[in-house]
């Protein structure tokens, strides 16, 4: 038997478990903690630093957004922008090089 | 065309070139490095073929190698003796440690999306109990951990973190399937 077919296959989709157990936990953090009076909730600007750089993010509002269900919304909503503007930077450098790509097979 | 000769050598790759610290940030001892170093292409290359990422067995390279040079540490403080044979203990910590990162994968492909909403179910009946262990996990995570969580239950990939967070995929993908185990452990318990 080939060595490949016994390597796991990869494939971009997730396996059911780990949607499941990521849907347990978003839904859980989205809901289970409510927090109406918002007490202790850092402001926006904090969030949205957070979002933008998560390697000198304030372990203190990434505990917080954690542990608060409106938090936690807000902070997700800030990186479903931040991921739709990486991903809309990452598709237009891919269009730009394929078009780089076309002019010089004209040129040759 | 040539056909390929499938009995070619395997030369030395730079790509096994190790970090002399691991991805837990724990230094691996010079003495346990230069050993490590002479065994890597063929140790990584067969714990590539059981994990079938070659990332992940590096790193899982470099854990084992960072855990046997805090063993002869522990040894030489306690007095006890010395390990005899350095290659054939790595290897054997090597192995082990990919047993048990298969065990966790194969247990988490086993569940299945059913299981996972009955516990989810049984969980529901416990409120308190359910956001004390969810805090918890993620209380327990170190801040870029829980950011990459964050960014996961947004739907990001390992490469898009990569972008954002500036650490290796191979990183990335360590750190997740940690708290994805954590995780898992805790939705067991809560469960209970």
């Amino acid at each position: 038997m080939p060595l490949a077919s016994k390597r796991r296959k990869k494939t971009g989709r997730k396996s059911p478990t780990e949607k499941a157990l990521l849907g347990y936990l978003k839904q859980r953090l989205s809901n289970d903690f409510p927090n109406p009076t918002r007490i202790g909730c850092p402001p926006l600007e904090a969030l949205e630093r957070n979002a933008k750089d998560p390697i000198h993010a304030d372990e203190s509002v990434s505990k917080h957004v954690g542990r608060c269900s409106p938090c936690y919304r807000v902070y997700s909503r800030l990186l479903r922008e931040e991921l739709a503007r990486i991903r809309q930077q990452a598709s237009r450098h891919n269009s730009n090089r394929d078009t780089h790509k076309k002019n010089k097979k004209v040129v040759k | 065309m040539r056909p390929m000769n499938p009995r070619r050598k395997a030369r030395c790759n730079p790509r096994f070139l190790l970090n002399s610290v691991d991805l837990l940030g724990r230094e691996i001892d010079p003495a346990v490095l230069s050993v490590a170093q002479e065994i890597a292409p063929r140790a990584v290359s067969h714990g590539e073929k059981l994990l079938g990422d070659p990332a992940l067995a590096i790193s899982l390279f470099e854990e084992a190698a960072a855990t046997v040079s805090k063993t002869i540490k522990e040894k030489e403080a306690s007095g006890k003796p010395r390990i005899r044979d350095m290659r054939g203990y790595l290897f054997r910590t090597y192995l082990r440690r990919i047993s048990v990162e298969r065990k966790a994968h194969l247990a988490l492909d086993d569940a299945t999306e059913e299981e996972w909403q009955k516990q989810a179910r049984q969980t529901d009946d416990s409120d308190i109990e359910r956001q004390i262990l969810v805090k918890e996990l993620l209380e327990s995570c170190d801040t870029l951990t829980r950011e990459i969580l964050y960014r996961k239950l947004e739907g990001c990939t390992g490469k898009e973190i990569e972008k954002f967070c500036g650490i290796p995929v191979n990183a990335v993908n360590l750190r997740f399937s940690k708290a994805l185990r954590r995780l898992q452990r805790t939705v067991r318990a809560g469960g209970r």
